[in-house]
């Protein structure tokens, strides 16, 4: 076997794998031991108390996992596409330090609750320190027939992309395994890409990071309730998720990842076309509505599945694989060369269509109910 | 950029440690996470021993901080000159790093088994060595020179369980854990600067930053009725941690930029957490005792047993420290032989023991009579 594969795809995954088959359990007791609980409210789907600290372990798993791949690569003196170690270290330890930030956030607002002010001004802190490293989105690569774009507005694009994908997958999080099954397509189909392209770092922390998604994910959708199996990722697990996936997208959009195709920015984007979409709908609605856009309803894609009367774990795999068929799709397109523009709109044409079917079985469900 | 790499961590280090502090009092108290009182020393409040849990995360940010400034705005040589054993040694590094963090956390909320807790240790210790970067030279320490690398490699990581399981035993007295880890990591620093490890020394810079307020919050509170907080076991781990790294990457550095020996002037920094568990631990061996349970038999314990208050302990035990620091420093510099200053010290040491009995029994006598 290729031992570049070996080191950049399997070692990372079952590394990070099995530190979140080892710590997972571990928070699992600490929550219940030390009442670490969400409780339920009005909002959520759920009855029973559930730890929702699972996040917390993404961040040192994937620290360690790749800080350890990294080290045994350059150990073994593999090479690493088109980058010297300097642009590697500044990449990597500002991915780090961000997450990080997020993650302090995070675990406070998961133990004792932070306004979304808050939360939000630490978000933009973090989406800057992308563009003062400099990285950011130089091409859009055809969409909106856009290609090279100024400066000024690479940057302003990169910190609302980062702060609009941590918020979606943030928002997106309400269904159990939801969340982290749209990051596990996303991140499959990124470190798929990246694999193409020989970007290795790239892989490690795409892979990395599923290798954790895959524990916490079983846990997540099979852990039994009662007996004090399940988790939750909470604020902390979703704002670095969606930190984690808005860096690899303007990776892929920057000057350094020339490496990548054009067309491949639009299949990445597409990856997060679920809970990007939802957002926009979700907030029009609350604006028509004349309610504040950042207080939480109960009007998100899940939410309305949910009303169509379907059971929780359908919800999740309705929407993965609509994930995934969306992405697909976008390939598909992308093959056939089409434009892409054209392949945005293709993608929010899929979209709309399965919104307005919920919309149709949300009607009829109500009228059997009424009957 | 010499000012850079000190300022920018220093500042930032200050500025998020006193902004979190605060916070992980607030969610510890909200959250119940004070530990349980029978684990503690009587007629001591309920403090939150949760402080250490920020000293990872701030370091990250800060030195991730620095070097992004750095490696932007200044030379890209930045990294030491030999690239690569430096990148594997840093990257290893914050694995075990963050593994000592994992494990503490769990500690501090949890308890976590003697086994597991070893286990775990010598696992993010040999990660050291697996770098590449081991004991392998004790420059005529106690008449030993060269180290071949299967003594060197077991020493590296018996050293760093050594240090890590040496610093929580200083948190029993507020302040003593972050003001001994101050000192500690100024003095490294400025080997560091020395040496020309640029890295180390924005990591000792950043360290020496953020124990600040935890020492302010530790010495003031007492009297303006802040509640305290302790670092617990997380901050004696990473600390611990930290330290041997910090250590272990200078005995490289010995006879190139720095004089032969820096390896004793490092321990003249951990002279007293060193020298201290080991008498505690040859004490409970010859009492036929647990050396694993806690006692009331460590430096600080004696000292308040004499009489002092826990003001003047830490303060005398800072003196001490610093005195061990300037002594090491002395000797190191003017090629002492390392043996002797060895010696020396345990010497120096022995009488200060000697001192302290005196001053034990006096006052228990005092107490005896009345």
């Amino acid at each position: 076997m290729d031992e570049v594969i070996v080191y950049s795809v399997y070692l990372p995954f079952l590394l990070s794998a099995l530190l979140g088959m080892l710590f997972i359990p571990r928070v699992l007791i600490l929550s219940h031991r030390k009442r670490l609980f969400d409780m339920p409210d009005e909002r959520k789907t759920h009855d029973f108390p559930v730890p929702r600290l699972g996040g917390i372990t993404f961040l040192p798993i994937l620290l360690m996992c790749v800080c350890l791949v990294m080290g045994i690569w350059v150990n073994k003196g593999l090479p690493f596409q088109s980058l010297t170690l300097d642009t590697l270290v500044i990449r990597f330890v500002l991915l780090f330090v961000g997450m990080m930030m997020l993650y302090l956030v995070g675990v406070v607002d998961d133990l004792i609750g932070v306004t979304y002010q808050a939360k939000f001004m630490v978000q933009i802190a973090c989406a800057l320190l992308f563009p003062l490293s400099g990285l950011w989105i130089h091409d859009l690569s055809g969409l909106f027939w856009f290609n090279e774009i100024p400066d000024w507005a690479g940057i302003l694009l990169t910190i609302f992309l980062v702060v609009y994908v941590t918020n979606a997958i943030n928002l997106i999080d309400g269904v159990d395994g939801l969340a982290a099954g749209i990051c596990f397509v996303a991140l499959l189909t990124l470190g798929l890409a990246a694999g193409a392209k020989s970007q290795h770092l790239f892989m490690i922390v795409a892979f990395g990071m599923l290798g954790i998604l895959l524990p916490f994910w079983s846990y997540n959708v099979f852990g039994n309730i009662e007996r004090g199996h399940k988790i939750f990722m909470g604020d902390t697990g979703s704002l670095t998720l969606g930190y984690l996936v808005s860096f690899l997208l303007i990776y892929m959009a920057s000057n350094s990842g020339f490496s990548f195709p054009r067309e491949m920015l639009i299949i990445g984007l597409s990856t997060m076309a679920i809970p990007m979409f939802d957002i926009v709908r979700v907030v029009m609605a609350r604006i028509r509505n004349r309610r504040n856009p950042f207080l939480p309803d109960k009007n998100h894609i899940h939410h309305k599945l949910l009303r169509t009367g379907i059971g929780s774990r359908w919800v999740m795999l309705i929407l993965v694989l609509l994930s995934l068929c969306i992405v697909l799709v976008t390939k598909w397109c992308v093959d056939a060369r089409i434009d892409t523009t054209w392949i945005f709109f293709i993608d929010l044409g899929v979209w709309l269509v399965f919104d307005y079917t919920v919309n149709y079985f949300i009607h009829r469900n109500h009228r059997l109910r009424y009957e | 950029m010499l000012y850079i790499s000190v300022i920018v961590p220093f500042v930032l280090a200050i500025v998020l440690a006193t902004y979190i502090i605060p916070r992980i009092l607030v969610v510890s108290v909200k959250k119940d996470l004070v530990i349980p009182s029978e684990t503690k020393d009587k007629g001591r409040l309920r403090v939150p021993r949760l402080g250490g849990v920020s000293l990872f995360p701030i370091l990250v940010i800060s030195v991730g901080a620095t070097i992004v400034v750095l490696l932007t705005f200044f030379a890209p040589s930045f990294l030491s000159t030999e690239d690569q054993t430096a990148f594997v040694q840093y990257m290893f590094g914050l694995a075990g790093l963050t593994t000592m963090y994992l494990l503490g956390v769990m500690d501090d909320l949890l308890g976590v088994s003697l086994t597991s807790k070893f286990l775990i240790q010598i696992l993010s210790a040999s990660l050291i060595p697996m770098s590449g970067i081991w004991l392998d030279d004790l420059h005529g320490l106690l008449g030993i020179f060269e180290l071949p690398a299967w003594i060197g490699m077991p020493l590296t990581v018996l050293m760093v369980l050594y240090i890590t399981n040496a610093i929580p035993m200083l948190d029993d007295v507020d302040g003593l854990a972050s003001g001994l880890a101050m000192i500690a990591f100024t003095f490294l620093g400025w080997l560091a600067y020395q040496g020309g490890e640029p890295l180390l020394m924005t990591v000792c810079v950043a360290m020496t930053g953020m124990l600040m307020p935890f020492f302010f919050r530790n010495v003031v509170s007492g009297r303006v009725g802040w509640r305290n907080i302790y670092l617990g076991d997380t901050g004696g781990l990473t600390i611990g941690y930290l330290l041997s790294f910090v250590v272990i990457g200078f005995s490289r550095l010995g006879g190139v930029t720095l004089p032969d020996g820096v390896i004793m002037a490092c321990f003249g920094t951990l002279v007293i957490p060193l020298l201290d568990v080991l008498r505690v631990a040859v004490t409970r061996i010859i009492n036929h005792r647990n050396i694993f349970l806690r006692d009331n038999n460590h430096i600080h314990h004696r000292l308040i047993q004499g009489g002092m208050r826990p003001m003047m302990v830490l303060f005398t035990i800072l003196l001490i420290s610093f005195f061990f620091v300037a002594f090491n420093l002395i000797g190191v510099w003017s090629g002492w032989n390392l043996s002797l200053l060895l010696v020396g010290d345990v010497i120096v040491w022995l009488f200060i023991q000697v001192v302290i009995s005196y001053f034990k029994n006096k006052n228990r006598d005092k107490i005896s009579n009345g």
